[in-house]
């Protein structure tokens, strides 16, 4: 179904590509590069494409987001400026989001939106531009050394591509393997057993139920729920309306909460853990602290680091 | 819930992911300066987040974005203290070159 | 001859445990004499852990109670035993398999007259080295050491299988080394201890082979299963295989090395470095004579090749002759009767070989007796002249105040070893030398003629010394350890103290009337009787007539060795004492022979030259080739491969994150194509 052989020639391609794009002293094999590269992308999904006609395949909005996301990536990488390199990273981030909404996963689509493009990102601005010289009037394309040249580009390319195509075609023959489908024995909508209180808002708003009955039990698989008045005489059974559905957002936090608890305090110790690291290690040391710490520490060049970093690291953490 | 998505797409989706770690990771090895060097692992989270929420479509299920929730967790942490240790970093030697700190070498 | 001897040893020699011996019971503790000494050992090495401790000075007395317990155990043992045996199980030592070799002794009449030597002379030399050793630093660590000495000896002695007396052999070659190089700051000293060290471990070496051959034999490694096998061989006349002829052989090899028989004696002259007591009591009296215990008491075995004894006796008798020559050439006294003692031990091993186990023991015990004396003597005139032992700077020491005692013991001693009559040497060397001319033998007859003119020149360089030192006018100088002032006129001997005085009289009226327990009867009195109980004993030709005066061996030996012994005595007055030039003139006329001898007849550089030498160069090849070639290198190509290949692969630990980040992706991938190519 998928040709191999593009697929690894696209490989080859791009790899040649990138290592013309990847930064060094002249830039006039860059356009050659992004030609190539696109190029290479191209042949890829083309590869990819051949069994559209199948059926079950993506719509153009894949292929637009998939070139927005790989086109800034392979500039993120590929500009001498961290700063820009930054930018694309958001234009990464805002794309891959946008793929995330094309496999209804809104919820995350946003949480990466807001703690990638929102706190990562504007950590790593402050830091870039802390550390970072400035172009002045004098230097207006003042380049360090060490972002105008990438370093062993070859290598690290072969090794790169070589790695993409071993991983390609591991992942094709694993997938051509599969059904086409993946059996799915779950109804659909079932986290609705659980969320009773969301059921119990629908049906008051729909006027189902009267003020003073409560739901007992929701059963997801009729789509009924049953319905107890607290006099306790009349149990009854209501259908559920059809607009009743459970949003991403309700699936992942019943997930999240009812299958992973465990996993989401250690991920909140984590992120605790993390913040309080950041802080330590970030720490300017106080005049009047020990000399033998003064010095293990070493001179800082800049007094305002330490506050705007520890801020910076907080906010992450109170974002995520 | 749309429907789950067919093995076709899944490669599609696949394939970007492996496209975009991959990118991360040259970028990762040809960079010099450290603050791209962890953006470029920023991008390959990226990378990984994708195939997770692809598989997880294909499954029909949330687990896969559930645990993107943990990847976001741990990059936010590794953002968090990589960044600081830039910084101490920056301030025992004014420079961000990543050839600079190689004391390691055997 | 060989034949004849044989023969003559098949009908009359022997092997009499089972016949002639009943058991008796002991009923005396007699692991005290083991034991005693090896906790005053303890004691001693405690107080001597700490140099400077001021309680070292009881280690003298703890020594000398120790051994005199050992003594008085001993002669209980000696009385209650008589003329039967014992044996005695103290523990449970080595038991596997058949082998079996218990800490257990096994006592006869012969392992009783060692236990006495040993404890009685050692308790002597204790005391006696408690007023010599005094005030040296290394008090006690002497004396923990000569009691190890006693324990080791009196183990060996008493041991009733061949490796516990291996054991004591061992130990007592050990306690030789220690004290030997006692004054370990002195270079000479160490090298002597090293080398009688390395040329036992020659005899040793012989011995341990012996021990093996007679396990593998015999199936067991005790005295009384092999002497009974041995009986029933010889009963059953079959044919004697090589491999047991060859134990006597192995086991001869031990005895000439611990004993200081040619080829292995250079070792003991050198052991002189050592204090003069342990010189009188390891390496004049007892230690020495182990070889000849061991002889006597594994006697049967050697009856069992026709070659073994008439071995023992030429070499017995060529190592007599030679030392003596030695001897008569040698300026310090205390080589001198080194030598001496190597030439009266070769008589002793000549003794056994001829058959003589009576005279070869009898020889033993008086000899502990004289040769102690003089060796005590010489300590005592080394201690009061400041190290001085060179015979041309002393004389006339009987005349200087305080030295009466000692010139007393010194003439009684030189008696007995030259041979005068009635004393204790005359009748022991008497004995064997007689019974050489009797006992049928390859060349016996000629060993006796040999063995008389050694008399004649052991009286002669026994007296020379006596005469030197003892006689003339009265001159000395100090040795080197006088440091008081330059001025020799104004040096001052110290004359010995009561308790050397009184060791000297007592080994000195031993020297006299120690030969008079051997006197007497058939079989040579008292002694000869005892002997005759043992596992040594044998009987003598019965053809050799006791009747008239010349046909009677013995008395004729007396005879002729009272003569050769007062020739050797007048040639040694004239030329040391009544014409002192005229023996400096003799000198010069034989000068390449004097020079020679004085020279110990190059043996010394003649093994450096044929043994040391060609042992190093081999050593050397072996060092060049094989160490430095082969394992070094292969050591060094162990060590070089890591490092060719660290030296390849350190560039890739440049340090730089991304180089270790670029081998993670290019692993990551090589794992990722090999599982692809496999599944």
């Amino acid at each position: 179904m998928v040709e191999m052989s593009i697929i690894y020639a696209a490989c080859v391609a791009g790899a040649i590509g990138l290592l013309f794009l990847l930064p060094r002293g002249d830039r006039r094999w860059a356009p050659i590069g992004a030609v190539l590269g696109g190029g290479a992308l191209g042949a890829g999904l083309l590869a990819l494409s051949r069994g559209q006609a199948a059926g079950g395949g993506v719509d153009v909005f894949f292929y637009v987001l998939a070139f927005l996301a790989v086109g800034a990536a392979v500039r993120m990488i590929t500009h001498p400026r961290p700063v820009y390199a930054a930018l694309y990273f958001i234009l990464v981030v805002l794309a891959v989001a946008g793929l995330f909404v094309q496999l209804a996963a809104e919820f995350m689509a946003f949480a990466l939106i807001i703690v990638y493009a929102g706190a990562i990102l504007i950590t790593y601005l402050f830091v870039i531009m802390l550390a970072q010289e400035a172009p002045d009037d004098r230097h207006p394309d003042a380049l360090t050394d060490y972002d105008a040249t990438a370093r062993e580009p070859v290598a690290a390319t072969i090794v790169g591509f070589v790695l993409l195509a071993a991983l390609l075609g591991m992942m094709y023959r694993g997938t051509s393997q599969m059904p086409a489908h993946a059996a799915t024995h779950r109804p659909a909508d079932a986290e609705l057993a659980m969320l009773t209180g969301k059921v119990e808002a629908a049906l008051r708003k729909a006027d189902l139920i009267r003020p003073e009955e409560t739901i007992r039990e929701v059963d997801a698989e009729t789509r009924t729920a049953l319905v107890a008045s607290p006099s306790g005489d009349g149990v009854r059974t209501v259908t559920l309306p059809v607009d009743l559905r459970v949003s991403n957002v309700d699936a992942v936090g019943v997930s999240l909460l009812s299958e992973f608890p465990v996993s989401l305090e250690v991920a909140g110790v984590i992120l605790m853990l993390a913040m309080l690291g950041a802080v330590v290690l970030a720490r300017k040391e106080r005049l009047d602290a020990p000399r033998e710490s003064q010095s293990l520490i070493g001179k800082a060049p800049h007094d305002s680091q330490t506050l705007i970093v520890g801020v910076g690291a907080s906010a992450e953490g109170g974002a995520s | 819930m749309t429907d789950a998505l067919s093995v076709l797409a899944l490669n599609h989706y696949l394939l970007l992911s492996a496209v975009l770690f991959v990118i991360g990771f040259i970028g990762f090895l040809t960079r010099r300066n450290l603050i791209i060097m962890f953006l470029c692992t920023e991008l390959m989270f990226q990378a990984a987040a994708i195939a997770m929420i692809a598989f997880g479509a294909h499954h029909g299920n949330v687990q896969g974005q559930v645990f993107l929730i943990f990847i976001l967790t741990i990059a936010a942490a590794e953002a968090a203290l990589a960044l600081a240790l830039v910084v101490m970093l920056y301030r025992r030697r004014p420079t961000l070159d990543a050839e600079k700190w190689s004391e390691l070498k055997g | 001859m060989t034949s004849a001897l044989s023969a003559h040893l098949a009908l009359h020699a022997s092997p009499t445990l089972a016949s002639a011996a009943e058991a008796v019971r002991l009923g005396v503790p007699v692991e005290w004499i083991p034991f005693a000494p090896l906790l005053a050992a303890v004691l001693c090495g405690i107080l001597a852990l700490r140099p400077g401790d001021a309680r070292a000075r009881y280690a003298g007395a703890i020594c000398v109670a120790g051994l005199g317990l050992a003594f008085l155990t001993s002669v209980a043992v000696a009385v209650s035993i008589g003329h039967g045996t014992a044996q005695e199980t103290i523990f449970e030592w080595i038991r596997f398999d058949r082998l079996r070799a218990d800490f257990a002794f096994f006592l006869d009449p012969l392992t009783s007259i060692m236990l006495l030597v040993v404890t009685g002379i050692g308790t002597l030399v204790a005391v006696y080295a408690s007023e010599y050793m005094r005030g040296d630093r290394g008090y006690a660590r002497f004396f923990a050491f000569v009691s190890l000495f006693i324990t080791a000896m009196t183990t060996l002695v008493l041991a009733d299988n061949l490796i516990l007396m291996y054991l004591g052999w061992e130990g007592v070659g050990l306690c030789s080394y220690l004290l030997i190089g006692f004054y370990y700051e002195k270079p000479a000293a160490v090298a002597a201890a090293k080398k009688a060290f390395i040329v036992n471990r020659v005899g040793d070496l012989g011995f341990a082979l012996g021990i093996c051959l007679a396990y593998v034999q015999f199936g067991s490694v005790e005295f009384a299963v092999i002497f009974e096998q041995v009986e029933a061989l010889r009963a059953s006349g079959a044919e004697i295989s090589t491999a047991i002829q060859a134990i006597p052989f192995l086991l001869m090899l031990g005895a000439f090395g611990k004993s200081a028989q040619l080829p292995l004696y250079v070792w003991l002259p050198d052991a002189m470095e050592g204090p003069t007591p342990v010189s009188a009591l390891i390496h004049a009296a007892t230690m020495v004579t182990a070889g000849v215990y061991l002889i006597a008491r594994t006697l049967p075995l050697f009856l069992l090749s026709e070659y073994a004894l008439p071995t023992v006796a030429w070499v017995g008798c060529l190592t007599a002759v030679f030392s003596a020559t030695i001897g008569m050439a040698q300026y310090d006294i205390k080589r001198i009767f080194a030598y001496s003692t190597v030439s009266q031990l070769g008589y002793m091993f000549m003794g056994l070989g001829v058959l003589s186990s009576v005279g070869a023991t009898f020889h033993l015990f008086t000899h502990a007796f004289f040769k102690a004396a003089l060796f005590l003597g010489c300590g005592a005139v080394m201690h009061g002249f400041a190290g001085q032992l060179d015979l041309r700077r002393l004389s006339g020491l009987g005349r200087v105040p305080g030295w009466q005692i000692v010139t007393g013991s010194m003439l009684v001693a030189c008696l007995a070893l030259a041979g005068f009559p009635l004393t204790s040497g005359f009748f022991s060397k008497d004995m064997i030398l007689a019974e050489a001319f009797v006992t049928p033998g390859p060349g016996y007859r000629a060993i006796g003629w040999i063995g008389l003119l050694t008399a004649g020149m052991t009286a002669y360089y026994t007296f020379r010394v006596f005469f030197r030192v003892f006689l003339g006018p009265v001159q000395y100088h100090p040795g080197e350890e006088h440091h008081g002032h330059d001025d020799a006129h104004h040096f001052h001997p110290h004359a010995p103290g009561p308790a050397i005085n009184f060791v000297l009289i007592v080994l000195g009226i031993g020297a006299i009337f120690a030969g008079w327990v051997g006197v007497g009867g058939a079989h040579h009195g008292w002694f000869g009787s005892m002997i005759h109980h043992s596992t040594a004993a044998y009987e003598a030709p019965a053809g050799a007539a006791h009747g008239g005066f010349f046909s009677n061996p013995h008395q004729w030996m007396m005879l002729a060795s009272s003569i050769v012994g007062l020739v050797g005595i007048g040639v040694a007055a004239y030329l040391h004492l009544l014409n002192r030039p005229m023996a400096e003139r003799l000198r010069r006329a034989i000068l390449p022979v004097a020079v020679l001898a004085e020279h110990k007849w190059c043996v010394d550089e003649g093994y450096d030259l044929l043994i040391r030498r060609p042992l190093r160069f081999i050593g050397h090849v072996c060092y060049a080739l094989g160490d430095t070639l082969i394992i070094n290198g292969l050591v060094a190509l162990g060590g070089a491969v890591p490092r060719l290949i660290g030296a390849a692969v350190r560039p890739m630990q440049n340090g730089r994150l991304q180089g270790y980040g670029l081998g993670m992706a290019g692993g990551l991938a090589t794992i990722i194509i090999i599982v692809w190519v496999m599944l």
